[in-house]
């Protein structure tokens, strides 16, 4: 149902679509301010970008240390869990110590 | 005739997926006013509106690969704007405790009198909008500022038709509500 309020907003929905703000002045040179920004977003470089030239770094870091671990502290036993899972002190002291291989 | 006149919207968008970013601002020659006007009736702000015009042709820029040509490019930059000035309605909900009269409103249609009246009436109506929801004052703006059409609401909006309608009747709803919370507080 229709009501006074109804009438309210219709008129005041017309006033507002009769108002034709002067809009000139603020887009003036307009399309320099966009190309400007566009210009400055493309040369400025995101930085997850770093993020994806640095994997490279990190990967041989890694393949390094990897190699060096390798070489220079060769594994002391095939199953380094072996002494905690049996629970027997004297194997864990050795082991410890590096008295056992 | 203007260079950017000479050429289609269709043309000047190859010449900037091409790589012609000077093409990319015949464009925004081409559209700068509609866009302009669209954003200032979401807006009413003009240090806003600059920021929400920048925005959505930055959106265009970035996106125009994505343009596939099926509807008109104007349509798709409608869109885009319609989202963007609904994205900056979200982030800023505004709430003022104006108080004016509804019944005070004497609109006549000539003499700088009856202008500042109008703008007057202007001004209360984006105060009272300004208490709704973004969404509720999209479809507002939509409807009943841009008098677009429900079939070109849903379309722009991406709600369907009976969605369009259902959320203008609670969006007209809620405006109705401000008006009457005003006018009796004004008692």
């Amino acid at each position: 149902m229709k009501d006074l309020y109804d009438d309210k907003l219709n008129e005041l929905f017309k006033t507002a679509r009769e108002i034709k703000p002067d809009l000139d002045k603020a887009q003036m040179h307009f399309e320099t301010r966009v190309m400007a920004r566009i210009k400055e977003l493309k040369n400025a470089k995101p930085w997850y970008l770093f993020i994806w030239r640095s994997v490279p770094l990190f990967a041989i870091i890694a393949i390094i240390s990897t190699i060096i671990s390798f070489t220079f502290a060769p594994a002391t036993s095939a199953d380094p869990l072996a002494p905690l899972m049996h629970q027997d002190d004297q194997v864990n002291a050795n082991y410890l110590f590096g008295e056992q291989q | 005739m203007a260079v950017e006149q000479e050429h289609t919207d269709e043309s000047l968008i190859k010449a900037v997926i091409e790589g012609d970013n000077e093409a990319f601002s015949f464009l925004v020659i081409r559209y700068k006013k509609k866009i302009f006007g669209m954003a200032y009736r979401f807006t009413q702000d003009y240090d806003e509106l600059d920021d929400i015009c920048q925005d959505v042709f930055i959106k265009v820029f970035d996106n125009l690969k994505k343009f596939r040509g099926d509807a008109p490019f104007e349509h798709w930059i409608t869109k885009i704007a319609i989202h963007t000035c609904y994205d900056a309605l979200k982030k800023k909900q505004r709430h003022t405790n104006r108080m004016m009269d509804i019944e005070d409103l004497p609109i006549r249609d000539t003499s700088i009198e009856a202008k500042q009246s109008a703008e007057e009436a202007t001004d209360f109506l984006m105060w009272a909008m300004s208490h709704l929801k973004a969404e509720e004052r999209m479809i507002i703006t939509l409807l009943e500022l841009e008098e677009k059409s429900v079939k070109e609401t849903a379309a722009l909006t991406g709600w369907s038709e009976s969605n369009v309608k259902v959320r203008a009747h609670r969006a007209r709803l809620a405006l109705k509500k401000v008006l009457e919370a005003n006018n009796e507080r004004s008692l």
